[in-house]
């Protein structure tokens, strides 16, 4: 198989598994405001960061999003939640272009996951007008540092033990 | 313009309910009947001692005494008051007022040069013509003109014209003579139909203003350090050294909140075509009369408020404004009439397409409807320039997610670049590791962000005292507890409806409906210290697993699906709540 069709199929298997995390993990409970979850479909869209680029990591993510959220039947957190993927996602891309070399994954995601879970707390204060919901960006801040700590590690783990022979078929 | 009125009312929050805000000092409030309407007078006192306690009970009685004297001088029903005698004189005759109906004149007279007589109180005539007028509106007199209509018509145009000639305002002559005051009716006369009309003036327009200020000023006179006077629904003045208050405009028709003006200090009021209006064959007809037309006011305002120095200035300049554009308006809020008046702010709604247009030139104004929109205006030599503040706020959304996705491609272009072979990298992933060096500058970062998000949310999220406890829905407050009277106040009569209330045992349940099948809700607990969302209809019930109660001020519950948000508030009621 060539080298285009390789990273097709992992890709496709990395967006599935990243979409199937998501709908397990909207069967527990929010944490402290609606809509709010730990985020772990993101070891997969790391891992396509890491693996295969900027591209194909947005790819991932919006395939999590998207169908998520349509399967789910929530729309209109849809927006939120895409809307701070997609920036937690940028900034990531940003500081993973320049500085791949010099950080680990660790705290790649780290900045990610509280970047993701403050642009949506700050999202929905503004589309619907309540100032008051901002009184959670402290609690989700703290919850994405330790989310990020949780994804970093995970996915460090995942491209470091993976053995050579997933890469070769 | 829609069928039932559009009312627009002004809630005092935060001062209204909970009077003062002062803890230690005392406080007393009484309510009068004056002009037909109740005023409510606050008096605080920093200090609770026997001297404030009698000054408080002197002041109110020196307040009953002059709005008896003001309501007998100023009202036109009242046959022996100086606004009837003077009416039913003949044209030319000099009438003999009472001092106090001298200094509202006078009054009246500053408000009419300043405004180039669009506030004009010799409009009487076309208001009774119209049937505004106390006599006609409320029937306070058997009194029957030949242009009275029962059929709820519009009058005939050859009274329109007469009574045109009648606002003759200018021409009354204020004179003073060995301490009494006179007022001498100008000669003209109209003749309809056989019958002779002179001018007649009225007082409506300012007199409620009016006596606010003569409390205010006996008010202050005793000493009162802080309180409040609330005119009808329509006005508030503030005493002694009460600054810096938020006021919301409030809609009656869905109970949401138009915006808030905040930092008033003395005085405000506001006119608007609900307060008395009829329909016919589909036109609304309100009770502000256009002097120079004799039509009720057509130029789209619908409401106009007004923060001035005194109270007396805000009733007649908010009726005269209601007569302008909102380009005229513009350069009245920044003419030197307007400064020499005491005109501080000037916010007029005007309704645009589906939306309401709120033109102001205060920065203080925060608009709270999703249904309305801000128009900020400045004249500069002349000209007036309005800079709207809807439809560029997606503009820049859109403009952003552009740059965004520029970027990602950019990056994915140049990232991409390398080898597509992942199994080349694998080699590469081996190396990776949990912790390196840089990753310090990264965390530094994070926690500079995050002890600046706890830091800025502590201080704009200011511990209060938990008064309230508001619930939205789809944007509308529908309703609020009051922790100190522990009851539900039902604010929007959309909502009515679909509200059900329980009370037992000291406990109040709440159920919002949204459907009429009643499949949809929401059910919320109002407990001692405590209100909790019990149940919902909505998808996940994400509200009612997780930050499912209110314990303090600036807490909320959301439900997200069903656009409800329960949210605890405290005295401010200036912070935004939706």
């Amino acid at each position: 198989m060539n080298g285009r069709a390789k990273k097709i199929t992992i890709l496709s298997v990395l967006a599935a598994a990243s979409l199937i995390t998501f709908l397990i993990e909207n069967l527990f409970p929010p944490l402290f405001i609606p809509g709010a979850k730990l985020g772990l479909g993101n070891v997969f869209v790391m891992f396509a960061l890491y693996a295969f680029g900027v591209g194909p990591a947005f790819v991932v993510l919006l395939v999590k999003c998207i169908l998520g959220n349509l399967i789910v039947g929530n729309l209109s957190s849809m927006i939120f939640s895409l809307t701070a993927g997609v920036t937690g996602l940028f900034v990531m891309s940003v500081i993973y272009v320049f500085l791949v070399k010099k950080i680990t994954p660790v705290s790649l995601s780290v900045v990610g996951a509280v970047v993701n879970n403050l642009v949506q707390n700050v999202v929905y204060a503004l589309i619907t007008s309540t100032v008051l919901a901002m009184t959670y960006l402290p609690y989700l801040a703290l919850i994405g540092v330790v989310s990020g700590l949780t994804v970093g590690f995970a996915v460090t783990l995942l491209l470091k033990k993976l053995p050579k022979k997933v890469f070769e078929f | 313009m829609k069928k039932i009125g559009f009312l627009i009312l002004i809630l005092v929050l935060g001062t209204c309910l909970v009077g003062c805000k002062t803890t230690d000092g005392y406080e007393d409030g009484r309510t009068f009947m004056a002009f037909g309407t109740l005023v409510e007078v606050t008096l605080c006192f920093d200090e609770d001692n026997a001297t404030n306690r009698s000054a408080a009970e002197n002041a109110f009685a020196e307040m009953k005494t002059v709005i008896d004297k003001l309501e007998v001088c100023l009202s036109a029903d009242d046959v022996n008051g100086d606004a009837a005698r003077f009416n039913a004189a003949d044209a030319g005759e000099k009438v003999r007022i009472d001092p106090l109906t001298a200094e509202c004149f006078k009054t009246a007279q500053t408000v009419f040069n300043a405004t180039d007589g669009a506030y004009n109180p010799a409009v009487y005539n076309l208001v009774d013509l119209w049937g505004f007028s106390a006599r006609r509106w409320e029937g306070t007199t058997d009194v029957v003109y030949p242009y009275d209509r029962d059929d709820g018509s519009v009058p005939q145009q050859k009274y329109i014209d007469a009574f045109i000639l009648l606002a003759d305002f200018e021409n009354i002559v204020f004179s003073e003579d060995g301490g009494e005051f006179y007022l001498k009716k100008p000669e003209t006369t109209v003749t309809v139909d056989g019958q002779v009309y002179t001018v007649k003036i009225d007082f409506g327009g300012i007199c409620k203003g009016f006596a606010t200020d003569k409390l205010k000023a006996i008010a202050e006179k005793y000493g009162v350090d802080k309180g409040n006077i609330v005119s009808g629904m329509s006005s508030v003045t503030y005493l002694g050294n009460d600054a810096d208050n938020a006021v919301d405009l409030v809609n009656p028709v869905d109970g949401s909140v138009l915006l808030t003006k905040n930092n008033v200090g003395k005085s405000i009021s506001v006119s608007g075509d609900y307060q008395r209006f009829f329909t016919y064959e589909g036109r609304n007809y309100c009770h502000i009369i256009d002097a120079s037309t004799g039509y009720p006011t057509e130029t789209g305002a619908r409401t106009v408020f007004a923060e001035c120095d005194s109270a007396a200035v805000c009733d007649g300049v908010t009726t005269a404004l209601m007569t302008f554009d909102a380009t005229k308006i513009a350069l009245f809020a920044d003419g030197e009439a307007a400064k020499t008046l005491g005109v501080r702010s000037v916010i007029s709604v005007f309704e645009k397409g589906a939306k309401l247009g709120v033109y102001t030139n205060s920065p203080e104004v925060k608009i709270k409807s999703s249904n309305a929109v801000k128009y900020s205006f400045t004249v500069d030599g002349g000209e007036v320039s309005f800079t709207g503040q809807s439809g560029y706020g997606w503009l820049w959304g859109v403009a952003a997610a552009i740059a965004i996705i520029a970027v990602v491609v950019a990056l994915a272009v140049k990232n991409g670049k390398k080898k597509d072979d992942i199994s080349s990298k694998s080699a590469d992933f081996k190396t990776l590791k949990f912790f390196k060096p840089f990753d310090v500058v990264l965390y530094v970062a994070v926690v500079v962000v995050v002890a600046g998000v706890f830091v800025g949310v502590g201080v704009a999220f200011k511990s209060e005292e938990w008064s309230r406890t508001e619930v939205w829905c789809e944007g509308v407050m529908a309703c609020y507890f009051d922790n100190e009277t522990r009851r539900l106040v039902v604010l929007s009569n959309d909502w009515a409806e679909r509200l059900a209330v329980d009370e037992k045992d000291g406990v109040t349940t709440l159920t919002v409906h949204f459907d009429d099948e009643k499949t949809e809700f929401n059910k919320i607990l109002f407990e001692e210290g405590k209100v909790t969302m019990l149940d919902s209809s909505c998808r996940g019930r994400d509200c009612v697993k997780a930050a499912n109660t209110v314990t303090r001020a600036n807490q909320i519950v959301i439900c997200m699906p069903h656009a409800l948000k329960v949210a605890g508030v405290g005295n401010s009621g200036n912070k935004e709540v939706r």
